[in-house]
């Protein structure tokens, strides 16, 4: 998504890099012409060394032009979600530090009881829920360990997690 | 005569809900291995025993897709896994399952699920 996005920034930029050089182009000579009574174009190499170069649609111009355009691009675009969130991370996570602290001992207690009913797979999905990825990760880890083992003796009438 | 006509009228009404349920019907019952379970969701709803079932929990938790997948088969044996980060794919290949999907699940030795599909045909409705 974002490569087709930036291609077709790139394109578009080209076109109005393009179009303002032209534009600019025209004007050069519509000036030119006016002041010293020339009709047609003029050629370049008799314009100030300024405007000469300022007017001749040059290639590394135009792809200075473009890459300009596009790095301001890139700076712009930190609107989508993923960089908001590495921008903000309190915006996606606001659960408080200790409240994840806590909901990981809640959560290791219930294993450690060894029982494993419908009551106690809700409480430990809702203390899933206040820790983040990593202790997620762990806490599910102690789980599955226990289940191998043996060592929780499930009850629950549907899923067990 | 009117008895008659009461009994005709409910014949036909019978016949014609017979046939509103013709077609192909998927009697699968559900599957369980060492690293996978499979099975239709109605034909698990409607087995005859009472341990029978099979799907999905999604829990889309803050910044992460928590996907834990359990079947049990009518032999009371489960194989269950779990993707704490699932990717986004699977949040919506699970959200669009109904009573017709047949699902399958499957994962590594460590109940990590590593993929999940669903089909969505009408013999599993």
């Amino acid at each position: 998504m974002s490569r087709i996005t930036l291609i077709g920034g790139a394109l578009l930029m080209f076109g109005l890099a393009g179009g303002v050089i032209l534009d600019r182009s025209a004007l050069i000579k519509a000036s030119v012409c006016s002041t010293e009574g020339v009709s047609g174009a003029m050629p370049l190499t008799r314009l100030p060394a300024t405007l000469a170069a300022s007017a001749a649609p040059d290639a590394d111009q135009l792809r200075a032009i473009i890459r300009e355009e596009l790095a301001s691009a890139a700076a712009r675009t930190p609107n989508d979600g993923r960089r908001a969130s590495q921008a903000n991370p309190a915006a996606v996570n606001s659960v408080s530090p200790q409240e994840q602290h806590q909901a990981v001992l809640r959560a290791e207690s219930i294993i450690q009881t060894g029982q494993w009913g419908d009551a106690e797979r809700s409480e430990f999905r809702q203390q899933l829920g206040l820790m983040s990825p990593e202790d997620r990760e762990r806490v599910t880890q102690e789980w599955i360990q226990g289940m191998d083992s043996g060592s929780i003796k499930v009850s629950t009438t549907g899923p067990m997690l | 005569m009117k008895k008659l006509m009461a009994v005709a009228v409910l014949s036909a009404g019978l016949l014609l809900e017979s046939q509103a349920f013709a077609g192909l019907s998927s009697t699968l019952t559900v599957q369980v291995g060492s690293n996978y379970a499979a099975g239709a969701l109605r034909s698990a709803r409607a087995s005859a025993d009472t341990v029978e079932f099979i799907g999905c929990t999604l829990s889309p938790y803050q910044s992460s897709n928590y996907v834990y997948c359990q079947a049990t088969n009518s032999a009371g044996q489960s194989y269950y896994c779990i993707n704490s980060s699932a990717p986004d794919v699977w949040a919506a290949t699970l959200a669009s399952m109904n009573s017709a999907s047949y699902l399958y699940f499957y994962g590594d030795a460590s109940h990590h699920c590593t993929g999940i599909y669903i089909e969505p045909y009408s013999f599993n409705m």
